[in-house]
């Protein structure tokens, strides 16, 4: 499991009074893990939006990667503090160290989507879609050296090539795949102003008055 | 604050697991006539007699929200079970012939093992019940308090998306409108406890409607929910500054006001100033990574 860890420090003197005398923080610690909820699902749907290059590129419809990202955003907070759960696989690793990528289960290669038909596919459901066996192409004028690709023969016989194959892939640390951390320092304070800003209604204080 | 990643979304994998499995042999109009409780309480897919296959589809969604399954691992996983059990689109399961089961094309919406039905069956999974733990997170006393609406959004492009001339499906604007849904500066915000919820995912307004109050609201919606603060929704006009939402409970006091209920009203009524005045001034004097809370 990856873990990032955001800490807030909070030196503003009359909340830090007010909180030093609050006997469970669970409630104020919950709205500091809504505030950082809100912003992070904020951010990936944003991203959501903007960022299918790859689908566009091959013309392919967008997997909605980002989406499931945004939607899998969950809370939980207790006297200890708040905590974000990212409760999907892939991609958001990457917002927390780089990310080395290597075949599984017995395989040589990790198969990378060139054509629209192959995006979003591993080979499986691919050839279980289309009815059709990749195979590895030999090398153009390389004799008996096959490519680092799966094709298909379409129905004109000529190749078309749906994944290049690759021994491993590596994948920078990409930190604004999620909000900075000002960001959720920001949003924290939001949190907490909130907090105080329900006590005080709750118990009809006002701001200005004695 | 952490943040773990993948981590089980808990309440959306307790929706799931709250639900039966359903197989059955009806098309998706023959389930819709089945009335929206059983619907609500099973998890099923139609032309689907396989209960193996059911529970199948039930594990690979639990998987995919516990952070377990990536959702291409959860297809592949599918893909081997339906070849397992013998499915093939033209004859389905074994035994389905007799059912009157209809064949289907390979590769189409009808073919159990296809792209599409796997993408549409485990995106509508999975939507529905992230969207249920949304709904569950957001509704409470805290998080009503603190956001109070909720935000209609597109959040994955489609290359015909609703509402355009070749979709022959009326787009999302239209029906909030239809729904009584208010734009505020042009955007969907409704408070939670809007009817326009339930009316977005009423079958009886829209066939592809899948009766839920929660996105997707109906099949292959792009769309899904964000949560809006009470200062914007103030700010947008989409509630008032005093505004209770609906579905807080009875005594809202309880949860907040009991860990504070010591505490001297002019120490939180300067917390209330100070902390208002930074927001204003300062955003960097709450925001010092690597000091302590």
């Amino acid at each position: 499991m990856n873990l990032l860890r955001i800490k807030t420090e909070i030196r503003d003197e009359a909340a830090r009074a007010l909180i030093r005398g609050i006997d469970d923080r669970a409630s104020l610690n919950k709205r500091i893990g809504l505030a950082a909820k809100a912003l992070t699902r904020e951010h990936l749907s944003k991203i959501a939006i903007e960022k299918h290059g790859t689908a566009q590129r091959l013309g392919a419809e967008p997997t909605g990667h980002f989406k499931e990202a945004a939607e899998s955003i969950n809370m939980a907070a207790d006297a200890d503090g708040a905590e974000l759960r990212i409760s999907h696989r892939g991609g958001l690793a990457r917002a927390v160290r780089p990310v080395d990528i290597a075949p599984t289960g017995g395989r040589s290669f990790l198969t990378i989507p060139v054509h629209a038909a192959a995006y979003g596919r591993r080979v499986r459901e691919f050839e279980r879609n289309f009815g059709a066996r990749l195979f590895r192409p030999y090398k153009k004028g390389a004799g008996k050296v096959r490519a680092k690709a799966l094709a298909a023969r379409g129905a004109d016989k000529k190749l078309v090539f749906f994944y290049a194959l690759r021994e491993s892939v590596h994948q920078d640390q990409d930190r604004e795949l999620l909000p900075s951390d000002d960001q959720y320092a920001i949003a924290a304070k939001e949190g907490v102003a909130r907090w105080i800003g329900h006590v005080a209604w709750l118990r009809g204080i006002d701001a200005g008055g004695a | 604050m952490r943040i773990l990643v993948p981590a089980p979304f808990e309440e959306a994998v307790s929706s799931l697991r709250s639900r039966g499995i359903m197989p059955t042999a009806l098309s998706s109009a023959q389930i819709r006539d089945l009335g929206a409780a059983l619907r609500a309480t099973s998890i099923f897919s139609a032309r689907t007699t396989h209960a193996r296959y059911v529970q199948d589809i039930r594990d690979a969604v639990d998987g995919i929200l516990s952070g377990k399954l990536s959702k291409a691992e959860a297809k592949e996983i599918l893909i081997r079970k339906l070849a397992e059990y013998g499915y093939d689109p033209e004859r389905g399961f074994p035994g389905d012939r007799g059912l009157g089961i209809p064949p289907a094309e390979r590769g189409s919406l009808r073919d159990l093992g296809s792209s599409r039905r796997l993408d549409l069956i485990l995106d509508t999974q999975l939507t529905l019940h992230r969207s249920i733990g949304q709904k569950i997170q957001g509704m409470t006393p805290e998080a009503l308090f603190d956001y109070p609406c909720w935000e209609l959004v597109r959040m994955r492009p489609r290359r015909i998306p609703r509402g355009s001339a070749l979709s022959g499906s009326p787009g999302w604007p239209e029906r909030w409108e239809s729904c009584g849904g208010e734009f505020y500066r042009g955007r969907m915000i409704a408070r939670k406890d809007s009817p326009v919820w339930v009316a977005l995912g009423d079958s009886s307004r829209w066939d592809d409607a899948l009766d839920v109050d929660v996105p997707p609201f109906a099949f292959n919606s792009g769309f899904s929910w964000l949560e809006i603060s009470r200062e914007e929704a103030v700010a947008l006009g989409a509630t008032s500054e005093d505004d209770a939402v609906a579905g807080t409970p009875a005594d809202p006091r309880e949860s907040v006001s009991a860990s504070v209920a010591g505490i001297d009203p002019d120490i939180i009524r300067a917390a209330l100033r100070g902390i208002r005045a930074e927001i204003a001034e300062d955003r960097a004097r709450l925001a010092a990574p690597g000091g302590a809370r």
